[in-house]
């Protein structure tokens, strides 16, 4: 988004005609070859390719972990030494949690959002390709870590004292530390890209009441990033001054204290778990309806959810540290919000449910995951709320209770849901659908092989297992319950193979999806799949909740997806209000460019030359930055892809 | 306020009640509740922490009383939030209403079919202040049972 023109009148409403999508595909097309391929800052594009980057770091994840579970599979094993355990712990919850979880919810609402709201395109084009290439690179940052054999190593959550130069002089903290605030860059402004798409380029009509759900979950999640990422980033580099200057933030002596890591970690780590889960409730909550032919039930409830889900998650943050000797006064507060979570959370589950009772469900691969979806997330959230107590939580902490609670939330809330949505869009993505029969082998081989795998972690842990050992003696009677567990996650593991073979296969040889293969009643089944680079020839307007669903909910003609605005003279999409969705100017749009690429270059030079303290790399590099930076920001430089004279709405 | 209406459109405004509730009086119904939840907390947290830092006893009677006020008050903003919202709910029942399939009452037609948005962040408004209403009950309830700081 360049600048906007104020609209003083809206352009008739026009039929699409093959010379109009010409024209569009003439001023959307990103440029073919390895070029496009560095420079393109195509939404759909850019969402793929975090869905595929997101997706390996889950495969590498995954096989981290069942190494883990080879290594646990019996007692007194020999496969892993504990130093190649606890790095391979650590490097398992940083893929799932940070290079997993969110960028594959960023990748879909990436590619979705535009499609759902009848826009050419996110509002910062090239801000999004940056939030992807910063991603990227961070990503790779920390695996570099991992590939040079000095991984981090001290569990996701990273704790002072055990990250303190004394504990851990190596280099693998630090890895992770300027990571994470590289990491933390990608998010921020991911983020802001998604608020302001939100409040600008919804079509005409769509007030904040036809939203479809999965937007306000992308929403109350990217609004929760912007606030909580500066504490994590502040929390690492601090914990980077402490280990290479001397400084004692977290050191005991001169005033630091290593509790203070872990309010300045939880303050964002709670609210960013939400993060990674809304989202994913709002893939079920637009999913359900379709494959139960009916609107969702309760719309505004689920909706409202969310948002005061989020709210509440602000205020839980101490519910991590009920063992760390905070006052009993104290800790009470922070157990009670914790418990009305649960509230927002069962709307939701109720509405999901009665959706299902009052409609007609087919089903479908996608039905069969968000419906599995529901019982985990009801397991998760019932040994969630056990651990809201602290007293129980005191029991609990720290032992394979919390391993199986924190798996039924994330692969239950997570990655069932987007497996279902993989099998909702993979059609609209590439035209083709995914296979069926194969889809419910895929679903039952993960949903049998998740359980058989991850319950017996809740009696392991309530038999006294604690979490992060890398073996145990036989006579302490879990070695039976560990071998199934080690059997149930290599089945959950052929499962998600499945779903890869599925994948490739059907790219090949699925049925031709055409633009609407689920009857579906939201605006991205109004175009073609795949969509082209414009999206939509013209960009509808909007009068119900369901504009692709009308005439048989008794309001036919409230919207208008046929005909609607050309907007063909430049790389333009509309802009319109924030409550309404009234349209108030014309919102002219970047094309193609090399500077998201060049600044996440830059950028990460400059956490090379800060991680092995050479300085003149670090500062040649941020000098490489601001010089991007100054291109990026010039005045009304116009895009570069123009070819037809610029708007002239005036 | 010319800008107000739709430039030109076609369709019908998707919030037909939107003159006759303030939007500060929505937007208080939707979000006084949270916002009062969020700065109670945070005194409630701040004070007990406090109060607690020294002691493994009790805190004083003035520390507890002052909890309590703290939630009550917090408790009147979030009722009169809710009251607010249902308030608004209340005088827009027309809104939607020419769109609204003849078989749905109000009620359902602005939960399932969404049509109006003033009724929209009213009803997000009754269940917001509710939940949060809750949440505050659930720190008083904590205030007065949990008497020790017991480290
Ligand atoms: C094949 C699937 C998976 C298996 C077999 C598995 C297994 C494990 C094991 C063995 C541990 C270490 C337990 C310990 O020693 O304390 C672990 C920890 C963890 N897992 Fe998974 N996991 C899987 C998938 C996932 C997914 C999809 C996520 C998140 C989206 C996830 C998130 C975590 C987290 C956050 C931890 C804690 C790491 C730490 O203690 O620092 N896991 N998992
Ligand atoms: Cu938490």
């Amino acid at each position: 988004m360049q600048s906007q023109d104020r609209l003083t009148a809206l352009p008739p409403l026009v039929a699409p005609s093959p010379e109009l999508a010409a024209r569009l595909q003439a001023l959307w097309e990103t440029a073919p070859g390895l070029r496009g391929f560095f420079m393109s800052v195509d939404h759909k594009e850019i969402g793929i390719r975090y869905i595929v980057t997101a997706f390996a770091f889950l495969i590498l994840g995954g096989c981290e972990a069942l190494l883990m579970r080879l290594q646990l599979a019996g007692p007194n094993m020999r496969l892993l030494t504990p130093e190649q355990y606890d790095e391979l712990f650590t490097m398992h919850g940083i893929s799932m949690i940070f290079l997993y979880a969110m960028p594959v919810l960023s990748g879909f609402s990436n590619y979705l959002w535009p499609l759902l709201f009848g826009a050419r395109d996110m509002a910062f084009p090239r801000v999004n390709a940056l939030s992807y290439w910063t991603f990227l690179f961070a990503g790779l940052f920390i695996y570099a870590a991992f590939i040079m054999g000095v991984a981090p190593n001290a569990g996701w959550f990273n704790y002072v004292p055990y990250t303190g130069k004394a504990a851990n002089p190596g280099i693998n903290i630090d890895f992770y530390a300027l990571g994470m605030i590289f990491l933390g860059i990608s998010t921020t402004v991911g983020s802001i890209n998604f608020v302001v798409t939100l409040m600008r380029t919804r079509a005409p009509g769509m007030s904040i009441n036809r939203m479809p759900v999965m937007v306000w979950g992308t929403l109350t999640a990217s609004l929760a990033n912007i606030l909580v990422v500066p504490s994590v980033s502040l929390a690492f580099l601090m914990l980077w001054l402490d280990r290479n200057f001397g400084t004692h933030f977290f050191t005991v002596g001169d005033g630091g204290q290593p509790v203070l890591w872990q309010h300045l970690f939880w303050m964002f780590g709670h609210p960013w778990v939400y993060a990674i889960v809304l989202p994913a409730m709002g893939f079920v909550s637009d999913g359900l309806p379709i494959f139960c032919r009916r609107p969702l039930v309760g719309y505004t409830l689920v909706a409202l959810s969310t948002v005061a889900t989020m709210a509440l998650g602000f205020g839980v943050w101490v519910h991590h540290m009920f063992a760390t000797g905070i006052s009993d006064v104290a800790l009470s507060f922070f157990s009670g919000a914790s418990l009305v979570i649960t509230v927002p959370s069962a709307i939701a589950v109720f509405c999901w449910i009665a959706t299902i009772w009052a409609g007609r469900p087919i089903a479908t691969a996608a039905f069969h995951f968000y419906a599995g979806m529901i019982a985990l997330f009801v397991i998760g959230g019932v040994s969630g709320f056990m651990t809201a107590s602290v007293p129980v939580d005191w029991q609990l902490t720290d032992t394979y209770f919390v391993v199986a609670h924190i798996h039924y939330v994330l692969i239950g809330i997570n990655v069932f849901p987007v497996i279902g949505a993989f099998y909702t869009w993979f059609p609209k993505m590439s035209g083709r659908m995914l296979d069926e029969r194969l889809g419910k082998w895929n679903f039952w081989l993960m949903f049998i092989g998740f359980n058989l795998g991850f319950f017996p972690m809740h009696i392991s842990g309530l038999l006294g297992m604690p979490r992060r050992i890398y073996t145990y003696s036989p006579d302490m009677g879990w070695s039976t319950l560990n071998l199934i567990t080690t059997l149930g996650s290599f089945l959950f593991a052929i499962g998600v193979l499945l779903f890869i073979v599925n994948v490739v296969v059907s790219l090949r040889r699925g049925a031709v999806a055409g633009p609407n293969p689920w009857d579906a009643g939201t605006l991205e089944w109004a175009t073609s799949s795949p969509p082209p680079p414009y999206n939509f020839t013209v960009i509808p307007e909007v009068g119900s909740r369901h504009p692709l669903w009308e005439d048989r909910l008794g309001d036919a003609g409230a919207s208008s997806v046929a005909r609607g605005f050309a907007f063909d003279e430049g790389r333009e999409t509309l802009g319109t209000s924030m409550l309404d969705s009234e349209p108030d100017s014309v919102l002219r749009m970047p094309g193609d460019s090399w500077l998201p690429f060049l600044l996440g270059l830059a950028t990460t030079f400059v956490f090379i030359g800060m991680l092995i303290h050479v300085w003149w790399l670090a500062g040649m590099a941020l000098i490489a930055c601001a010089v991007v930076l100054i291109f990026w920001l010039q005045p009304d430089s116009l895009p570069p892809l123009i070819p037809i004279e610029e708007a002239s709405h005036v | 306020m010319a800008q107000d209406e739709t430039i030109g459109s076609h369709a019908e405004h998707p919030a037909p009640a939107r003159h006759e509730v303030d939007i500060g009086l929505l937007a208080f119904g939707l979000m006084g509740a949270p916002v009062i939840w969020g700065v109670h907390f945070l005194a409630n947290v701040t004070i007990a922490s406090r109060a607690c830092a020294s002691t493994e006893m009790s805190p004083s009677a003035s520390t507890h009383a002052a909890l309590l006020v703290i939630d009550a008050v917090a408790a009147l903003v979030a009722l009169a939030a809710l009251y607010v919202s249902m308030q608004a709910w209340g005088s827009t029942r027309h809104e939607g209403a020419d769109t609204r399939a003849s078989s749905t009452t109000p009620e359902h037609h602005a939960a399932e079919v969404g049509e109006g948005r003033t009724r929209f962040i009213a009803l997000g408004g009754i269940m917001m202040s509710t939940v949060f209403f809750i949440a505050i009950l659930f720190d008083t309830f904590a205030a007065i049972v949990v008497t020790s700081c017991g480290k």
